[in-house]
């Protein structure tokens, strides 16, 4: 992703997403690729995230990105809780180029921070509070050659 | 000290953090909705409890899995402990274990009986067919051992061909009745290599008197085999507390035998060879004599089994080569010596398996100074009918090397007449029972004929032994026997004896004198 295409917000020509429309799978977790491609998952507000609703998150991430890979924003912002299997299923180096994690307060904080324990090594991962700063890192993060 | 009891979720926190110090992994904290910095500590202990959990479960399936590999790897490695390779038996340790817990439950299970048994000459078949063969009669034994006894009974493998068993709760009959049946299943043919063999056993059959150890068992156990083995009538024998006397005489016998040779007990006695027609003495006979410090002269028959079994035949023997050699040697510069003159040495069968007994031989010749004609050895004739490759070797190296050798006993064994024409030797010994007993030599003259035309058709020479009476020596001189040895020319006599005075008096030949009664003979 390009700092023009940000700007502009208009869709790359080559997007191969399905339009940015959200899909919402078990447990109620949102899955959507959004221009210029970041793949976006949103955990419910609330929620507590056991391991089957992620991994039918992660199924949908699979099936979106088709067979690319994507920078990942997870919004986990005033999720109750994410077991341990949740947290397992996401950050493959495979689906995932890297991993962006949105939250708001101390309490997201400190969850997000078991998530980048968790994520492999050599996947450029982060906490963020602001959604902008957090697309700007991965922009900047996914560029770097 | 103040207290800060403002937040009810500080105090659940204290206890949170009690109840996992006392292992209470599962403990959680429910959080707030204020989302606060208490309710994101709440948050992280939470995690760190499930984390704490979750380490502990891997470590616990972890040792699980390593203590069930470690019990694996200990039962193999016991059952390799205690098991014979070979046979698949158990092993001499694993009796001694399944003999001490029987023992041990005597009171409530019956009082076990011991068997250990001892295949009749397996050292013949590992020497003539090879140590494959003896492995795979072995195996054939363990197999048939083991269809005799119950499954609750041990069958276990010694060492070498010595088995044992252990019969849980069994009373000297039963265990005899067991024995017996061992003894006609080995019996059974055995092929191996397409030849059929035929296994025989000793059993010695012991049962525990009150406090007997494991080992008392086995060592009585032993000593009935022992016993077994020496009676010819009995393949199976029951302990006997008389038999350990006999044995314990027979180490200590054993334990003064091998220090005889150093501490010079041992001595020669010579019985000479008489030229019959000439009366000139073509040879002594050594015989070998103990002279035990408190038993007095041992003769031959009492210690040289005993010499074989512990082992000391080869010192033994060579001890009497060097001792006789040297012996003529001295003889040669004090006697005017038939130029014929040889000295007989009997050797046993086991010295004749040895491949150094040539290298012995030639080294004591070397050494005492006399040519290899001088020796003859003289072998049994079982010795010989039973020989293998290695016997093979040693005939060939001592005829090469000019040594005489000669069947002795010749009419003792089995083996068929026409066998002699086969014989790699140079001259027969005939046994004293072929010439019978000193009355009736005339009557045995036709049979006796025939002998010395068949030794003198095989191109042998004939020395008959146990020659006790002139009318014996006349006849044989009669019937052109070349030589003889016995009682009627001299006893085996101590080397001071062999002398001028003896040389003048066979020399005067007593026996040609004319009998009337023999005169009558045709």
């Amino acid at each position: 992703m390009t700092a023009a295409a940000r700007e502009t917000g208009r869709p790359v020509p080559e997007f191969p997403g399905e339009s940015g429309e959200r899909q919402t799978c078990e447990g109620g977790i949102q899955v959507w690729l959004e221009a210029p491609g970041v793949m976006r998952v949103k955990l419910p507000e609330l929620a507590e995230v056991a391991g089957r609703h992620a991994a039918a998150a992660a199924d949908l991430v699979r099936t979106l990105s088709k067979g690319q890979t994507f920078p990942l924003l997870l919004d986990l912002t005033r999720v109750k809780s994410v077991s341990r299997q949740a947290r397992s299923v996401y950050g493959h180096p495979t689906v995932v180029s890297a991993y962006a994690l949105l939250g708001d307060g101390p309490v997201d904080r400190v969850l997000a921070h078991y998530f980048l324990g968790d994520s492999p090594e050599g996947l450029p991962a982060k906490f963020f509070e602001s959604e902008a700063d957090a697309l700007h890192w991965l922009g900047t993060v996914c560029d770097e050659p | 000290m103040s207290r800060d009891v403002g937040d009810p979720r500080l105090s659940e926190l204290v206890e949170g953090i009690v109840r996992i110090a006392g292992g209470e992994l599962d403990t959680r904290i429910k959080a707030s909705a204020a989302r606060d910095e208490l309710d994101a500590v709440i948050a992280g202990f939470n995690l760190m409890a499930e984390e704490l959990m979750v380490a502990q479960g891997e470590l616990e399936s972890r040792v699980k899995t390593r203590t069930a590999m470690l019990m694996d790897a200990y039962r193999k490695m016991e059952l390799m402990a205690l098991t014979d390779p070979l046979t698949q038996l158990r092993n001499r340790s694993a009796l001694e274990t399944a003999l001490e817990t029987s023992l041990a439950e005597t009171e409530f299970g019956g009082a076990p009986a011991l068997l250990l048994l001892d295949l009749d000459s397996f050292k013949g078949i590992n020497d003539t067919l090879g140590h494959s063969a003896g492995d795979a009669v072995l195996k054939i034994v363990a197999e048939r051992l083991r269809g005799c006894v119950r499954k609750a009974d041990t069958v276990a493998r010694l060492g070498g061909d010595e088995f044992a068993v252990v019969l849980q709760d069994t009373s000297v009959a039963r265990a005899q009745r067991v024995a017996r049946r061992i003894i006609t299943a080995l019996a059974q043919p055995v092929t191996v290599d397409d030849k059929e063999l035929s296994v025989g056993a000793s059993v010695g059959i012991a049962t525990p008197r009150p406090d007997d150890s494991a080992l008392d068992l086995m060592l009585y156990a032993d000593t009935a085999m022992y016993s077994a083995k020496r009676d010819p009538s009995g393949s199976v024998v029951v302990f006997n507390p008389v038999m350990l006397s006999v044995r314990q005489m027979h180490s200590a016998l054993a334990a003064e035998l091998r220090q005889a040779i150093e501490r010079n007990q041992l001595l020669l006695h010579h019985q000479p060879i008489v030229e019959l027609a000439t009366g000139a003495l073509i040879g002594v006979e050594a015989l070998v004599r103990w002279q035990h410090p408190l038993r007095g002269l041992l003769m031959p028959d009492e210690f040289i089994e005993l010499a074989e079994e512990i082992g000391a035949m080869t010192d033994l023997t060579a001890w009497v080569l060097r001792t006789a050699l040297a012996q003529v040697h001295q003889w040669r510069e004090t006697l005017e010596l038939d130029p014929r003159f040889t000295m007989r040495v009997n050797i046993s069968a086991t010295q004749l398996q040895r491949p150094e007994l040539l290298d012995d031989v030639r080294h004591i010749l070397a050494t005492e100074d006399i040519s290899a004609s001088a020796l003859v050895l003289e072998l049994t004739e079982s010795a010989l009918v039973a020989g293998n490759e290695w016997d093979a070797y040693s005939f060939t190296g001592l005829r090469q090397l000019g040594v005489g050798l000669a069947v002795d006993d010749f009419g003792t064994g089995y083996s068929s007449i026409s066998y002699l024409r086969t014989l790699p030797v140079d001259a027969v010994k005939l046994d004293r029972s072929l010439i019978g007993s000193p009355g009736d030599s005339a009557a045995q003259r036709p049979f006796i004929a025939a002998i010395l035309q068949l030794v003198s058709a095989c191109k042998l020479t004939a020395t008959f032994e146990g020659v006790e009476t002139r009318e014996q020596a006349a006849l044989l001189t009669d019937l052109g026997c070349e030589s003889a040895q016995g009682y009627y020319f001299s006893r085996p006599v101590p080397a001071e004896q062999i002398n001028a005075d003896l040389l003048a008096q066979l020399g005067g030949t007593p026996w040609l004198v004319s009998d009337p009664v023999l005169s009558r003979q045709p």
